[in-house]
């Protein structure tokens, strides 16, 4: 299945990314890898391909540029090498850049990617100021919308301070993604935290799927 | 409340709240937000941004800006800034104050996208010509940098100099919670500025030229009492080293986060080591130093870069005491373990 996921600007896609990747790799009786495509042209730092080395000793396969994963350079040189892998159903998350911007470019992908089963998830996090509300969350799943050419599916819940999370930031979240979500008639997919967060709050969570983890994949202790 | 923030964000932020109301770029990662946040902030707050033709319209922009009393930021990396070095010399030469933000990547010539530090010469030393320094201000943290940002405006207007705000590129891309920083009103003197004096004042003249000979060496010198009177004032450095602690690691922006956490891995191994990390680096804290306490018995330098700050820690050492150096270059950065064994490995 087809998993695309975009976001804001910093709220935690590649993050989310990685995460589901490393759970959906998890599951021994796999045919094949996870795959995640990093079409992420906007930012130069902190990009899926970064961890790829790593991912590659759990079982994730990283298809970032076709200049071998290359974390030096900003070009949009992007391996397509991901479409083949989404005609055949196997498991591929689709790591797009933030906004707008960064989103337009699965437009070129679309025919491919909605002629087998996917899910769209946009990765919320209100402690970011352009979606700090559920009106301006709602604002973004929409204009998202309209510059794919895809609907949203669902939303992830990813309240997050980075290091300085706490379980009050992810029920502040949940509250607002929430509503944000109720107004979009959209269901919370995802909600991404610290397993001892989780061990605080999990029976609070309001979401289909919940995706722990110990340590920040893309944040090294000093970052 | 806090928000989370990347750094080239909230620099915009930061200095938009200190009432820059002018902003002159050009694109160059790692910085791109900056001209991107102030193309889509800066005129809801009745400001002016123009995307200019090149590094040497921008800063020359900031200078027309400057010259109006208005408060005017600039950005770039290693080889913009590089670029800017002739306006930033004609500002000096004219006396105007500017913010010029710095978030440098690898070099030399092109180089590469990823953080390095090999830009502490061209901070604190300059490209341009003629007698010159630049308030060279250097956080290590987000919210530091929103401070340190609004600092800035401040400095450059108190003493009609420009002022740089250098960041290596792992502090503009990376995120961090923050807070916009409270704002003390500024009372700046700008009755110099070139902004039309309705017949109301004599004419102002904003120019570097001066062709005689005792005239320009008399304005060399007032410039140099002012940044007399800058070392004495503005000098920040924060100093984490203890009695007992027998190493001091200096390290400034990205590499003092890292520096940190090499020191509770020492600590671990029963190693006492301090950070020394100086924020402003023109002027430099040469006096601290002198001044360490007398239980550090060497001192490593940790720098994005093959040793540049290290020559103004000799200076400020004097040959008090042993200086070893640990860099990384090419946007490569080190990690805690690595700087921790190489400070184990020089006792």
């Amino acid at each position: 299945m087809t998993r695309i996921v975009t976001g804001y600007y910093g709220s935690g896609k590649t993050e989310f990314c990685v995460n589901l990747a490393l759970d959906l790799a998890n599951d021994t009786g796999r045919k094949s890898p996870v795959v995640i495509a990093d079409l992420d042209i906007i930012n130069p730092y902190f990009r899926s391909r970064e961890a790829a080395d790593r991912l590659a000793d759990s079982g994730v396969v990283v298809m970032g540029d076709h200049l071998d994963n290359n974390t030096g350079q900003d070009l949009p040189a992007l391996s397509t090498a991901f479409v083949s892998k989404i005609r055949k159903g196997e498991d591929v998350i689709i790591d797009l850049g933030g906004g707008e911007l960064g989103s337009r470019v699965i437009s070129a992908f679309r025919d491919a990617v909605v002629a087998m089963p996917y899910d769209f998830l946009c990765v919320l996090n209100p402690f970011r100021p352009d979606t700090n509300n559920a009106e301006k969350m709602a604002d973004f799943v929409h204009m998202i919308g309209r510059t794919t050419g895809i609907s949203v599916t669902g939303v992830v819940n990813n309240g997050h301070m980075l290091h300085d999370t706490t379980v009050g930031h992810i029920l502040y979240s949940q509250e607002i993604v929430g509503v944000a979500a109720e107004m979009l008639k959209l269901p919370i997919k995802y909600t991404l935290l610290r397993n001892d967060l989780y061990g605080q709050i999990g029976k609070q969570l309001i979401s289909e799927n919940i995706l722990t983890f110990d340590k920040l994949q893309m944040r090294q202790s000093w970052q | 409340m806090k928000i989370l923030m990347k750094g080239n964000e909230a620099i915009c932020d930061a200095a938009i709240k200190a009432g820059c109301r002018a902003f002159f770029g050009y694109p160059i990662t790692p910085q791109n937000e900056i001209p991107e946040y102030m193309a889509a902030k800066l005129a809801d707050s009745g400001g002016v941004f123009v995307q200019a033709e090149s590094e040497v319209a921008a800063i020359n922009m900031v200078y027309g800006a400057a010259a109006a009393g208005v408060r005017v930021m600039t950005s770039s990396s290693s080889p913009g800034i590089a670029l800017k070095q002739e306006g930033v010399s004609y500002l000096v030469g004219a006396d105007l104050p500017c913010v010029i933000v710095s978030v440098s990547r690898s070099g030399p010539g092109l180089g590469g996208i990823l953080p390095a530090q090999s830009d502490y010469f061209q901070a604190t030393r300059g490209g341009g010509n003629g007698d010159y320094y630049l308030p060279v201000y250097a956080p290590f943290s987000i919210q530091e940098a929103m401070n340190l940002v609004v600092k800035a405006f401040d400095v450059a207007d108190e003493y009609r100099t420009p002022v740089m705000v250098l960041l290596d590129g792992m502090l503009g891309q990376m995120m961090e919670p923050c807070m916009l920083p409270e704002i003390k009103a500024s009372n700046y003197d700008n009755s110099w500025a070139a902004n039309g004096n309705s017949g109301k004042r004599p004419r102002n003249t904003i120019t570097s030229l001066n062709l005689k000979g005792e005239g320009l060496e008399a304005m060399n010198i007032r410039r140099f009492k002012t940044y007399d009177t800058i070392k004495e004032k503005e000098i920040m450095v924060d100093n984490r080293v203890q009695d007992g602690d027998e190493v001091a690691i200096v390290a400034y922006g990205t590499p003092a986060r890292i520096a940190l956490n090499a020191i509770e891995m020492l600590k671990e191994q029963g190693i006492k080591a301090g950070l020394v990390r100086p924020v402003t680096l023109w002027p430099f804290p040469y006096d601290t130093f002198q001044n360490l306490t007398s239980s550090v018995k060497r001192v490593v330098v940790c720098e994005l870069s093959m040793g540049q700050m290290i020559d103004d820690v000799k200076i400020g050492l004097a040959g008090k005491l042993p200086v070893s150096f640990y860099g990384r270059t090419g946007g490569m950065i080190f990690e805690p373990e690595e700087v921790a064994a190489y400070v184990k490995s020089c006792i």
